[in-house]
């Protein structure tokens, strides 16, 4: 009997509940929320800046960014800065001439001549605002490089594929050879520039070309990070981008038999019918090797990432290096090395 | 000493589960006092103390009941007849609705039903003949140190009795219930346990590590709860015997078949059905266990696209997804100290989707037809196979010998065929374009161990053994990119083109010895040490790796209510699942450290305090501190799986460090068992490549609480409830950032060009990695079982289950969304609302 009345009761609960629970069900998958609690309510000191060591001057790129919870911005002009180079307080100056890409943006310079591993460390602060920190080294002293160039044909599209599309077509190969074996930790980037004069008249230039006929081609920045053995990644490049111009350019990179670095980079044409024998002279080129602070290239690594499944939090972390503490972005080094002019003759 | 009777009740293990029974049978120096005998299980030890009687339960009978009845005094037991022995025996179980039958040197514990009672009133003996589920406690596994923290038991009988998610228990979801663990994505079979990473949990079959637990993108685990005898989960004090992963061990134990009777349990849910058998082959010797689940979701969905292709025959889908396992065991028992298994299991999962389009075109009034194909296919599974040897030398040194091969392998197909048609009128032509894609992987495992327990003396208790195996790993993939142009007149292609073909694969050999030996000491009532040490000598082509885990812990008894115990123990992984997310889908590698990727390394010192407290109430309280080096993040561009043959540079390289304490409060009542598990914790991460500092994790609930509650209300009716609640996972999110003017609007901002805003943003920023809470999570599932005996004897239950009871459709991600008006819009997006489930199932 007392079993028959668990039943009973546990059948006419149990309906009635469904009922409810399935009527009180929220079908609604997408829900709006408020996230103020998650966010930052201030904003931060930005500092974005690569410094091109071996330069006179220092430019550093820094502003106050807005703290999306409630729009609160700081005035940049209040930001301040201080710079030590190993240890030692340079002067900063505040740069009004460079162009200001962002609007609460703020400029600074140092008139100073960094070295190989030298440390650079910088302070900012503003009102309302958390101090930041940041602190980077040159890298050593780049190491002898030297270049040599052939002709290859090749089908090869910007990633090294072959690529049916593309008409078999010459290739340019610099083969760039870095005197000095693999060992951990050391960064370096490739660039390509290529410069084109125009010698025929304007009115022959295919529509669709670019206005600027005498131009200055720059292509993506190959990151390399060296370890006791090669990698590299293609990335897009910080300080110039590939501005759709006529290159095809794909890198490979190796050890060679000598145990030193190697870097290939193969130059096309991407489009044979734009640049035309008539219209421009034989282009010339020159190759900018760089030795890159890890910053950089972590930066730059992060930015290559794959969107999708791994923003549903499933996959990496969905976040761009920085090394500024207290505060967004990047600050990084270079050493160049830049090659004289190349005719491809 | 309550941490003994507690271990004891704990390790409520089946024969067959260990076989020490001698040296394991004198492990508790210290007797059990009457007066602190408080449950049923306890009174069982205190009769196998006190008058070497050896029990025999049904797994289903609840000995931690607690005891209602008064004992005599069991010295003078001693001298009493056999009879007075047996009729005394019975009265003390009888309040309880136990019957004790004895039978030789055994005594049969068995649940009166109500039948019987009914019998009894006429009848004093019934023949006690049939057992499910054995236990002969004199066999009673001892492997657990008592001196283990955060260490857990689970029978088969809980599992099978616990919330059924998608119409059958399961193990993992089970686990993820503790204090200690967050779950990952909801409904999925993530263990995140004490900061881990989910691809750190050792799981064993029958002493045999299997690598990929996970069927269904995670729903369901691999473990088949009809064929689990119980399993142990540790998730800090490992024991020596343990390694190679960094988190946790999940050591399942399956059950063997009856030694005298056939018995079976069919079970039919939603989406799978099983059915398990076992019984003898020889009575009294030999014994078979077999089971098997499969999925049905055939029957559902392929009529429905029958009928949907049907109508529309330009544009067919089709999908077929199964899973299944089996499970068997064969036990022959040679004699009383003797005894050799084989056991079996084979999982896999199958999904294939194919989608076709037909394509119609027309040239000079001729019709062409065409075909787009796209065709998907999934297939992952285990297979485990091992041959245990169990051996007593005498009282105090036994052997338990294990040969065996593992294995786990994934495979991912994508077959695309895209149809188009040129027409050119002087050549026109048909171009094919396909895409094949196929990645591989699998793991081998091949060994041999042994474990020796062995008990010189009282006071101290020997564990020690080797493992010897052979890894093989192999890792492929197959890319394709072609195109064929033919003429519309001609079937063969007149021009074929291959853009992009790449054929890479990776294979490495590895090697691992272990040696581990610990030793449990215990010469003093008060104290209890556990000293060990596990060393690793791990080989690959180009690197060997050794590397010595220290083990040990020590139990401090203040009181036979109160105790106290700490441990320190550091693990070492060699083996890597590589996945370039955390879905559980067949597209991860398993690849083993090498010169380039160092072992993952961790460091846990755990302690707590345990005590019983009156009314039946136990509360323990654990602290943790963990640290982990040479973590693994994967940071290449690719969506679903890493390259093959470069994929050591993929991932960065970093370390974490977990902390924090749980807290667990349980009642368990006649009728009512109801538990509170808290826990608090933070668990950040050190990734030099990403940060420059310590973040959270994505993982990183700092609270987490689980309620849960179950009454039975008859023998035929039962219910459970239980409630969880974390804070919610993290992701990373743009919280900063800057403007620029709007290049439409005329540097004035005086002349608005349309309705364009002044200023748009030029860049969005985040602070920190995982900057982001997604919301607290919370939900509700109850269970109902209904039980009947059917006329011919046979159990028959149905089970209804809803998952998330009250729909709260938890946040899985989210997005954040920003206007020029400074207006925030955050957008939380769920996928899984209330899931009403059912199942029945016959046992016979």
């Amino acid at each position: 009997m007392k079993h028959s009345f668990h039943i009973y009761c546990a059948k006419c609960a149990l309906l009635p509940l469904l009922a409810i629970l399935v009527s009180s069900c929220d079908s609604m998958f997408t829900r709006p929320y408020n996230p103020k609690g998650n966010l930052g309510k201030k904003g931060k000191i930005l500092v974005e800046s690569i410094l091109e060591a071996h330069q006179d001057t220092l430019r550093i790129r820094s502003g106050v960014t807005t703290a999306l919870a409630n729009g609160h911005t700081v005035d940049a002009q209040l930001l301040d800065m201080s710079i030590q180079v190993n240890g030692k307080e340079v002067e900063v100056f505040e740069d009004k001439k460079s162009p200001k890409e962002f609007i609460n943006q703020k400029n600074f310079f140092v008139l100073c001549k960094l070295q190989e591993e030298d440390i650079i460390q910088l302070q900012a602060d503003a009102p309302e605002v958390e101090p930041v920190r940041a602190k980077v080294s040159v890298g050593p002293a780049l190491p002898k490089i030297s270049i040599s160039k052939s002709l290859e044909w090749t089908d090869k599209n910007s990633y090294g594929y072959e690529d049916n599309e593309l008409p078999k077509r010459q290739c340019l190969k610099f083969t760039i050879t870095v005197d000095e074996k693999p060992a951990t930790g050391q960064y370096y980037a490739v660039q390509v520039l290529r410069r084109l004069e125009l010698i025929g008249h304007d009115d022959d230039v295919h529509i669709g070309a670019h206005s600027d006929f005498n131009r200055t081609e720059l292509d993506d920045l190959y990151t390399l990070e060296s370890s006791d053995f090669m990698m590299s990644g293609r990335h897009y490049d910080l300080c110039g981008r590939y501005h759709d111009g006529d290159m095809q350019v794909f890198d490979s990179y190796y050890t060679n038999e000598e145990g030193k670095m190697c870097f290939e980079v193969f130059v096309a044409n991407r489009r044979k019918e734009w640049i035309s024998d008539q219209l421009y002279a034989q282009p010339r080129y020159k190759i900018v090797v760089s030795r890159i602070s890890r910053e950089i290239y972590r930066r730059i690594e992060k930015q290559n990432r794959v969107e999708g499944i791994w923003e549903l939090g499933m996959g990496p972390h969905a976040y761009e290096f920085s090394n500024i503490d207290g505060g967004v972005g990047m600050l990084g080094t270079k050493l160049d090395y830049v090659s004289e002019w190349i005719i491809n003759e | 000493m309550w941490t003994v009777v507690l271990a004891l009740l704990l390790c409520s293990s089946p024969a067959g589960a260990s076989f020490f029974p001698a040296a394991e049978y004198r492990l508790s120096p210290r007797p059990v006092l009457l007066r602190q005998v408080s449950t049923l299980a306890e009174v069982v030890v205190l009769l196998q103390r006190e008058l070497g009687l050896h029990f025999v339960y049904d797994s289903q009978l609840d000995l931690g009941v607690p005891f209602t009845g008064t004992l005599p005094d069991l010295k003078k037991l001693k001298n009493k007849k056999q009879a007075e022995l047996e009729k005394i025996v019975s009265g003390i179980f009888a309040p309880a609705d136990i019957r004790c039958q004895f039978q030789g040197k055994y005594v049969v514990l068995k649940k009166r039903t109500a039948e019987e009672k009914a019998i009894d009133a006429f009848l004093d003996t019934v023949s006690v003949h049939l057992l499910e589920e054995s236990h002969i406690t004199d066999w009673k596994n001892r492997k657990i140190p008592s001196t283990q923290t955060g260490f857990k038991q689970i029978s088969g009988t809980q599992l099978r009795n616990s919330f059924a998610v998608l119409s059958q228990p399961d193990v993992i979801k089970n686990i993820q219930l503790l204090p200690g663990i967050s779950s990952g994505t909801e409904l999925l079979s993530g263990l995140y346990v004490h900061g881990g990473d989910g691809r750190d949990n050792l799981f064993l079959m029958d002493g045999v590590e299997i690598y990929s637990v996970s069927h269904l993108a995670g729903l369901f685990s691999s473990f088949n709860v009809d064929a689990i005898d119980h399993l142990d989960f540790y998730k800090s004090g490992f024991p020596a015997q343990y390694g190679g992963k960094l988190s946790s061990v999940i050591d399942v134990t399956t059950k063997e078949g009856n030694l005298y009777e056939h018995h079976g349990v069919f079970s039919i849910g939603l989406l799978n059905g099983s059915i398990q058998v076992d019984g003898p082959i020889v009575k009294g010797r030999t014994t078979y266990n077999f089971s098997l689940r499969r999925s049905w979701l055939e029957p559902f969905v392929e009529p429905i696209l029958a009928i949907r292709n049907h109508r529309d025959v330009a544009h067919k889908k089709n999908f077929h997804y199964a899973l299944s396992d089996i499970n068997m065991s064969v036990t022959h028992r040679f004699n009383d100290h003797n005894k050799l298994s084989f056991n079996f299991y084979a999982g896999q999962d199958f999904g294939k989707y194919s989608l076709t389009d037909k394509t119609v075109e027309y040239w000079n009034g001729k019709q062409i037809l065409g075909e787009n194909k796209d065709n998907f296919g999934l297939k992952w599974g285990n297979l485990l196979a091992s041959l245990n040897w169990k051996y007593i030398f005498n009282d105090d040194l036994g052997m338990n010998a294990i040969a065996y091969y593992t294995q786990s392998s994934t495979q991912v197909t994508l077959d695309k065929g895209t149809w188009s048609f040129d027409k050119k009128k002087a050549d026109p032509k048909v171009i094919e374009y396909f895409q094949n894609e196929k990645n591989k992987s699998k793991i081998q495992d091949t060994g041999f161990k042994s474990d020796f327990l062995w008990e010189p003396d009282r006071g101290n208790r020997l564990r020690f053994g080797t493992d010897l195996k052979m890894h093989f790993y192999h890792a492929s993939q197959d890319l394709l990119y072609r195109q064929e142009q033919s003429n519309i007149l001609e079937e063969k292609p007149f021009r074929k083109d291959t853009f992009y073909q790449d054929q890479s694969q990776s294979h490495y050999t590895g090697s691992e010895l272990n040696f581990y030996a610990e030793d449990e000491i215990s010469y003093l009532d008060w104290l209890k040490t556990n000293i060990g040490a596990r060393y690793i000598v791990f080989l690959v082509p180009g690197k060997t790796y050794q590397r010595v885990e220290p083990r040990a812990a020590v139990e401090l008894n203040f009181s036979p209510s109160v105790s106290f115990k700490s441990s320190y123990t550091e693990m070492s992984q060699f083996t890597h699942k590589m996945s370039t997310h955390t879905i559980e889908l067949p597209t991860f590698s398993f690849l083993p450290s090498n010169e380039k990727i160092s072992p993952m390394h961790s460091r846990q010192i755990a302690g707590g305090v345990y005590t019983k407290l009156p009314c039946h109430f136990t509360f323990n309280v654990e602290g943790f501190y963990k640290t982990m080096d040479h973590l693994m993040e994967y940071k290449g561009n690719r969506a679903y799986s890493p390259t093959v043959t470069d994929w050591q540079f993929d991932f960065s390289e970093g370390k974490g460090r977990a902390y924090g304490m749980e807290a667990e409060l349980s009642w368990k009542g006649p009728k009512t068992d109801a538990s509170v598990y808290y826990t608090l914790s933070w668990n950040e991460r050190f990734f030099e490549e990403l940060y420059h500092s310590w973040f959270p994790d994505s993982h990183d609930n700092r609270h987490k609480l689980t309620l849960l509650f179950s009454h039975r209300f008859s023998e035929h009716f039962d219910m459970n409830v239980s409630w969880h609640y974390h804070t919610g996972d993290r992701i990373t999110k743009s919280d900063q950032f800057t403007l620029e003017k709007n290049p439409g609007v005329s540097s004035d901002y005086s002349v608005v060009v349309g309705s364009l805003p002044p200023t748009i943003v030029h860049g969005l920023y985040n602070t920190t990695p995982n900057n982001f809470q997604l919301p607290d999570y919370h939900r509700m599932d109850i269970g109902f079982n209904w039980r009947k005996m059917t006329e011919k004897g046979k159990e028959s239950i149905w089970n209804v289950s809803i998952y998330n009871a009250y729909c709260h459709v938890n946040a899985i991600y989210a997005d954040v969304e920003w206007n020029n008006d400074s207006e925030i819009k955050a957008y939380r997006h769920g996928l899984i609302p209330i899931i009403p489930m059912f199942s029945w199932t016959l046992k016979f």
